[in-house]
């Protein structure tokens, strides 16, 4: 018979996939690319970027607003569950996952020492991101389906989260050195002068964002941290970490701010009044690089012949207010009826956009930059006296959140001597330095909506409810927060359908439900 | 004397060769010739019997006449004398254990569809068919005795001539809610015409001898073969069917486009509400539209399914030519082409099959069968399905009241804009959604298929008696599936993306060597046993090599060469299986049989530690008639069966972690970077082990007053056991699914014949032939947890509804949102938003998606030359999710959301649209309905031409009209088919979602025999 003749092993070997790579064979250097690629956003069409961020977060801290509630919920408070859970859902999947593998692919092999130390402060990176917009989240269970077999994670506490987050950090920087592998894969500092180095400085620039969370509700360990920082941080735009995108078959590389929302044709979000007139009223030189005004289609219905006019002239910008709609019954939040005397000449059309220097695929994301560093340290000085003198740091923060423009090419460049003439007009006074402090990280922060939203959120304390920057809440009709800006986004609805009793478990631990308004362990109300 | 005559079939008046004209009392004998005449002496007193197999046996006397003419009756029991079973081998009804339906192929020729199984729909008990609606060449999902995997493939193993078939429905609409294509299955190229007779094996007993392939039932194709004697046969069949759109919709008339009660102000305020029907009142004022221009504000989106759509023409041809060999054999050749211009625009299928049969006789130890059969097919445009990006069948749908979907065509008629840059004319607020235009005329699908099957079978009988057989079986299919999407289409405009395209070519072999060995013993005059060894090396090669990629360099030129961003990909499946089986069949008297068979597969996809599996299988068949000799019974048998199958996992590689590279990143500033994965979002299982089916069945079948009424009931229980499965998990462990053993699960079931002759004279007959199913399944265990999740629908249109498996329920339970409620169950309505609060909303089951009742009647009335019959079938018990109907609420297209639409809701004063969006959101339940239905399904009324009008040329000739889902008798959905469904993936049975609406066949049939 023919079957007598049969061999296991022949049987075995026919179901090795001859078309992929297997675990004996992988380079973890690919992954390392992946875990960078994905931090910036899933690759998904109309997915948690555009929903998440632009939809809610960017609104909510009034970058942006939009009269178009069937998207853009933020400016208004508006319930739109599965929208705010987008990120949760997309990036255990896009991004802790291949973290994951990095991290479990590259422990204890000499070869991979220092690629192993990247996976873990770029887990910590993605983590931190999760539980900042989230809260409690699950962690240390999290993405190990295939190498522990946990299918249903538990969430654990942000407070323990962070504790873990800190310890890693400090730990996998420490453990970088240059007596060890240079990891290819590296898409930040691979083509750097020392790699290892800049990596350093990445590491402990990324401790201090971390340990600046706990403001108001650890300032000890706070404080420990940027202690152990100060003069490891980055030293200028040179040491950003830029990922730069580029259009290609795989949707990854793309830039998904722009990818998922806008690209050429926006019709819908618009800057937000609060930042244009913010830069408007003190000439700002960053307002004709990120704002433009552009309207009409040379085909009214073809939106590739998108704009037909643009104008960058920094007086002519107007930024949509936030809260209002176009018509409908209620007079009170009708943009046309309540702005009446402002609404530019073309109507809606005239409002100001984020410009295609900002927006666009080819677009760099600045995951973290020296400017946000130096604006962390003057806050720590300014607050705690540690860390050095904090105009010192202001004054580094607010030339480099100027000069890192030219990430985003030539037509986005600002020449030191603008950015020297805006410090000269805003020099630094110490009475009011957390005040300006904290504005410049708003300003600079733009794109950078997440990261925008936690500082403003860390910054608002029992002192100081409205934050820094102080903005005034909407009160659109029909919103769910009482009219005050979220603390936190609830959890996918998805969760109650594929971890349910986790999730209740969390949900049951959180003051004030799974809702918009409950407070975070870092972001205590009665935090100072 | 010399009597001369032709011998004709009495229902189709096809001549027959062959039939035996024996003088009565005698041993003298002749046969009929090719043209079915005949010739003997014999005294003119004498008694002429005509007996051939599967007619009732005629006896005339010849009272000095020189010519007789015969018409023999076809014997429905006689038909069924002889069944095909397992493997091919046929064997006597009686004699078999277990139940086999035979359908014999002139009842799927005539109302026919592209698709042959789709004609199988409510004919016979226990086998569930039902088509997918999308277009011109889609799937069919084929269910015998309800689910046998609760994850995998459930389709039974088609086998064509002794070629078990490839029937890989590999390009389907996904089951996340995001849409996609149905790009067919394997099934769907046969050609009815040379269908002979179709035998399906139901039960695990039936099928034992396929193994792991059996596990889902089992459909035996046979082909028509060459008839025997000598001289040429000829037979030419037309068919040509109108094929045009149902239109269920039943929405309200009475507000238009806009928001907040008012019509749209200006050119982009229509832009921007294309997908809101919550304007004004419609009063027929002038009123803008999104292309700019006013037109009346009046109701005329009733009848844009009927404008969209388009009259669709189906033309068949099939020629076949057959020739008797002498003793040698005989052989059959045939063409068939079909050109299906479809109702979807723009869409249509063509068709050309060879079929060919030889079966040669070389002395009377060896005969050699060979088969084979070519099909080349092209598939044009096969509509998007499910989401709305790229789904033609959105717009029709759901645009507003006051807006013609003619208007969308644009100035050029094809959904662009005007003058010549192809850009989508979008007339919809969000680009994802796509004019439906646009989508039939700019997206371009196109699937080319090449398809050779088949087989050599020898078998060599020694004088001994012991037989051995040998058979090279091949099925090879190569696809080329292209798709573009030009550089306008709005949503890659919208992602900055310069069109893109794919171009697949997918080659599926399986290759099939068995061997056999057996002999025939008889022990004294009572005993017989039949003996049977077999080996079976099974191969199975699938590979998808797909080249695309975005951004044409050169405008309007539509090839990979031409792409700024190319990709290629490169999946291989290869599977391999290896099995020995043996049967062993007794029998006593006629009245007492028994088989034995045992099965031993090893297989490739499962882990290596345990990749093989023995199963057997007991039958036996009682003829109690032989004992009790019971006034007008004919025949009275029980049947008893009891088998153990096993079934592989459905894909290979799922043992272990994989890596690939997906694409590469230049960020242009140096270097160059590979893009890696890890996996596939399935946790492999490293411990794969075969999942298995066990399956007790006792049934009975009697025959009464010369098979004027019979019957056949089947009663079973049928047990899945560690069911492989990849059980959602969350995905905050990183994947989505963890491939696992398991599932139990188990159906109880019911099914039951029954055929009857009430009434017959000599001009007048009435058959009459009912079935019923009864298949209730449960499943009993999912390893410890609660529930399983299996398909959804996308959230982003506000349904959350999904499937799930949950341990003590039917399969399939639907689940969807049910708002909060009070300690008395009702409704908690949110003081601020007047309505229930969507956010306090808990997932619900609302019944299962599956049917467990199921039926169908055909009546068939002759009245000399005339033949009326008809087809009514039905099923009941289940349940579906509308996605439909849910998107034509939130959008006020639903007469539900009728009242109140000038209030404002809650003390948050929100508007109607806010309040109908909140019960949308939070009430999911209301969008699920009874999935019951009646169909009037078929009628055809024939005529056969007398062939004596054509001086012998002419050996037949009917003509028949014939009608495809004539008119629903009852159905408890509203605005679309209960049938609907986008995918024939087990995994989203009971959820609906937009698709092509279902249509009505109407034509005529000639068959011409020369």
């Amino acid at each position: 018979m023919i079957a007598a003749g049969s061999c296991k092993k022949d049987l075995a070997k026919a179901n090795i996939n001859p078309d992929q790579i297997t675990a004996g064979q992988v380079n973890p250097n690919l992954l390392l690319t992946t875990v960078q690629l994905a931090y910036t956003g899933a690759p998904t069409e109309g997915g948690s970027v555009w929903v998440t961020k632009w939809g809610g977060v960017a609104g909510f801290i009034q970058h942006v607003a939009s009269t178009n509630t069937g998207f853009y919920y933020g400016d208004k408070y508006l319930n739109n569950i599965g929208a705010m859970g987008q990120t949760f859902q997309d990036n255990y999947t896009s991004a802790v996952q291949p973290a994951v593998e990095l991290y479990q692919l590259t422990a204890n092999k000499p070869q991979y020492r220092n690629l192993h130390q990247m996976a873990r402060i770029m887990k910590a990176m993605i983590f931190q991101q999760l539980t900042d917009l989230y809260g409690d989240i699950p962690y240390f269970q999290a993405g190990l389906g295939y190498y522990e077999r946990i299918y249903t994670p538990v969430y654990d506490q942000q407070q323990v989260i962070y504790t873990d987050l800190l310890k890693e950090v400090s730990q996998a920087t420490d453990s970088l050195t240059e007596n060890g592998d240079k990891p290819t894969g590296d898409i930040l500092y691979s083509q750097a002068g020392d790699q290892i180095a800049e990596w350093k400085m990445f590491g402990n620039s990324l401790l201090l964002r971390m340990a600046m969370r706990l403001t108001k509700v650890d300032a000890p360990t706070a404080q420990k941290y940027v202690t152990q920082v100060t003069g490891k941080t980055m030293q200028s735009n040179d040491d950003n970490a830029i990922i730069q995108h580029v259009l290609s078959a795989n949707a990854l590389t793309s830039n998904q701010d722009a990818a998922q929302i806008f690209s050429q044709d926006s019709t819908d979000v618009r800057l937000s009044s609060t930042i244009v007139s913010n830069m408007k009223k003190n000439n700002d030189p960053r307002l004709p690089v990120v704002a433009w005004i552009a309207y009409g289609l040379q085909d009214p219905t073809d939106p590739s012949t998108f704009p037909q006019f643009t104008d960058t002239n920094a007086a002519d910008q107007i930024g949509l207010p936030p809260g209002y709609v176009i018509g409908g019954l209620n007079p009170a939040i009708n943009l046309l009826i309540v702005a009446k005397d402002s609404l530019p000449a073309e109507g809606l059309a005239g409002y100001s956009r984020i410009s295609d220097n900002l927006l666009s695929i080819s677009a760099p994301s600045l995951i973290l930059t020296y400017a946000e560093t130096e604006l962390l340290l003057a806050d720590a000085a300014q607050r705690w006296g540690i860390g050095g003198d904090a105009a010192t740091h202001y004054k580094n923060g607010v030339l480099a959140a100027i000069t890192q423009l030219s990430a985003y090419g030539s037509a986005a460049t600002i020449s030191p001597g603008d950015a020297q003439t805006y410090l000269s007009a805003h020099p630094y006074v110490p009475a009011s330095g957390l005040s300006q402090i904290n504005m410049q990280y708003w300003l600079c922060s733009l794109m950078d909506e997440y990261e925008a939203w936690a500082n403003w959120r860390r910054t608002s304390s029992i002192a100081n409810p409205a934050g820094y920057p102080a903005l005034t809440p909407t009160n659109y009709p029909g919103n769910v927060t009482s009219g005050t800006i979220p603390r936190r986004l609830p959890y996918p609805p998805s969760q109650k359908v594929t971890n349910l009793a986790n999730y209740n478990a969390a949900v049951a631990g959180l003051t004030g439900g799974d809702k918009m308004t409950s407070r975070m362990y870092w972001d205590k109300e009665k935090g100072q | 004397m010399t009597v001369k005559g032709k011998v004709t079939d009495a229902v189709s008046n096809e001549t027959m060769p062959g039939v035996t004209v024996t003088i009565k009392g005698t041993t003298t004998a002749v046969p009929t010739d090719a043209n079915g005449a005949y010739s003997i002496n014999a005294g003119s007193t004498a008694v002429l019997i005509f007996s051939f197999i599967g007619y009732d046996t005629k006896q005339i006397a010849i009272a000095g006449r020189p010519n007789i003419d015969i018409k023999l009756q076809p014997s429905p029991s006689q038909l069924k004398d002889v069944v095909v079973t397992a493997l091919g081998i046929t064997k006597e009804d009686r004699a078999i254990g277990y139940s086999v339906t035979t359908v014999h192929g002139a009842s799927i020729t005539e109302a026919r569809e592209n698709s042959f199984v789709n004609s199988l729909e409510g004919r016979v008990a226990g086998v569930n068919v039902s088509g997918v609606a999308s277009g011109p060449n889609g799937a069919t999902n084929v269910i015998i005795r309800g689910i046998s995997s609760m994850t995998g493939n459930n389709q039974p193993l088609y086998v064509l001539n002794g070629v078990p078939l490839v029937n890989n429905n590999y390009q389907q609409t996904g089951n996340d809610g995001y849409g996609g294509k149905d790009g067919g299955d394997g099934i769907g190229d046969i050609n009815p015409d040379d269908i002979d007779n179709i035998s399906i094996l139901k039960g695990a007993a039936a099928t034992a001898l396929y193994g792991y392939r059996g596990a889902n039932g089992v459909v035996i194709i046979t082909t028509k073969k060459g008839k025997s004697g000598d001289g040429l046969g000829v037979e030419i069949n037309s068919n040509f069917v109108s094929e045009n759109v149902i239109d269920e919709t039943n929405f309200q008339n009475t507000y238009g486009q806009g928001y907040n009660q008012a019509p749209p102000v200006s050119g982009p305020d229509a832009l921007g509400s294309m997908e809101s029907n919550w304007g004004g009142l419609l009063n027929g004022k002038e009123a803008y539209q999104f292309d700019g221009i006013k037109r009346p504000y009046s109701a005329v989106a009733t009848g844009n399914l009927s404008r969209f759509y388009r009259s669709g023409g189906d033309l068949t041809n099939t020629v076949s030519f057959s020739k008797g060999l002498g003793d040698d054999g005989a052989t059959r050749f045939s063409v068939s082409d079909l050109n299906d211009q479809s109702y979807v625009p723009n869409a249509g299928l063509q068709r050309l099959t060879f079929n060919q049969t030889t079966n040669l006789k070389f002395g009377k130890n060896l005969t050699l069968d060979l088969s084979a059969q070519y099909v080349t097919e092209y598939t044009k445009n096969a509509p998007n399905l499910s989401d709305a990006v790229g789904n033609l069948n959105w717009g029709p749908m759901f645009v507003p009241r006051n807006i013609n979907i003619t208007t969308l065509a644009g100035p050029n008629g094809n959904g662009t804009v005007a003058g010549n840059s192809g850009d989508e004319l979008n007339p919809f607020s969000d680009p994802y959604t796509t004019n439906p235009y646009f989508a039939a005329y700019e997206l371009q699908g196109a699937i080319h298929r090449n398809r050779f099957t088949g087989s050599a079978n020898a078998k060599y009988t020694f004088d001994s008696g012991y037989f051995i057989g040998f058979q090279v079986a091949d099925d090879y299919t190569n696809d080329r599936n292209t798709n573009i999407e030009p550089p306008g289409t709005g949503y890659l405009v919208d992602e900055g993306v310069d069109g893109d395209m794919t171009e697949q070519n997918v080659k599926q072999t399986e290759l099939n060597l068995d061997l056999t060995f057996g002999k025939h013993y008889k022990f004294g005059k009572d005993f017989t046993m039949t003996t049977l060894l077999g080996g079976n090396y099974r191969k199975s090669v699938q590979e998808y090599f797909t080249a695309g990629g975005n951004n044409f360099a050169i405008p309007n030129l539509y090839n990979v060469g031409n792409l700024e961003n190319p990709y290629v990909s490169l999946q291989t499946n290869n599977e391999e299986y290896q099995s020995v089986y043996a049967s062993l069949d007794f029998s006593y008297k006629s009245l007492l049989y028994f088989t034995v068979t045992g099965r031993n597969d090893w297989y490739s996809t499962l882990s290596p530690g345990t990749i093989n599996y023995l199963y057997p299988s007991f039958s036996s068949s009682f003829v109690f008639s032989e004992l009790l000799h019971i006034e007008n019974m004919d025949l009275g048998k029980l049947r008893l069966s009891y088998a153990d199958v096993g079934g592989a996992a459905d894909a290979p590689y799922q043992t272990l972690q994989t890596y690939g590279i997906s694409g590469t990143y230049s960020p242009g500033n140096g270097g160059t970077y590979p893009i890696g994965t890890a996996g596939n979002g399935t946790v492999p299982n490293s411990g794969l082990k075969p999942s298995k089916r066990k399956e007790f069945e006792v049934g009975t079948e009697m025959d009464f007053f010369k098979s004027r009424l019979k019957f056949d009931v089947a009663v079973y229980q049928k047990q899945v056991i560690d069911d492989i499965i990849p059980v959602t998990i969350d995905y905050t462990s990183g994947y989505n699914s963890a491939l696992l053993n398991v599932g139990t699960l188990r159906y109880n079931g019911v099914e039951v014949e029954i055929g009857g002759t009430p009434f017959k004279t000599d001009n007048f007959r009435w058959d009459i032939d009912l079935n019923g199913t009864y298949a209730k399944g449960k499943v009993i265990s999912l390893g410890g947890q609660p529930n399983i999740n299996l398909g959804s629908e996308a959230q982003d249109w506000g349904s959350t509804a999904y499937l799930q498996d949950i341990v003590g329920k039917e399969p399939l339970q639907i689940i969807a949102e049910d708002p909060a409620r009070d300690s008395k169950g009702n409704i908690i309505i949110d003081p601020g938003l007047g309505a229930p609060d969507p956010s306090v909303a808990q997932p619900k089951t609302f019944g299962s998606g599956e049917n467990p009742w199921g039926g169908g009647i055909n009546n068939s009335f002759k009245y000399k030359h005339f033949t009326l019959s008809f087809l009514i079938d039905g099923k009941f018990g289940g349940h579906i999710f509308s996605n439909t109907n849910i998107i034509a609420y939130q959008d006020g297209l639903s007469k539900l959301t009728l009242p109140g639409r000038n209030l404002l809701y809650g003390t948050d004063q929100q508007s109607a649209q806010a309040y109908y969006g909140d019960w949308a959101f939070a009430d999911q339940g209301q969008f699920v309905y009874s999935d019951s239905f009646i169909k009037f399904r078929q009628l055809i009324i024939g005529y056969d031409f007398p062939t004596n009008a054509f001086k012998g040329k002419i050996h037949g000739l009917r003509l028949s009209f014939v009608c495809h889902n004539v008119f629903t008798i009852l159905k408890y959905t509203p605005n679309i088919d209960p049938e609907e469904s986008y995918t024939a993936s087990i995994l989203s049975q009971g959820l609906e979602a937009p698709a092509v609406p279902y249509s009505r066949t109407l034509g005529l049939n000639l068959n011409i025999k020369l």
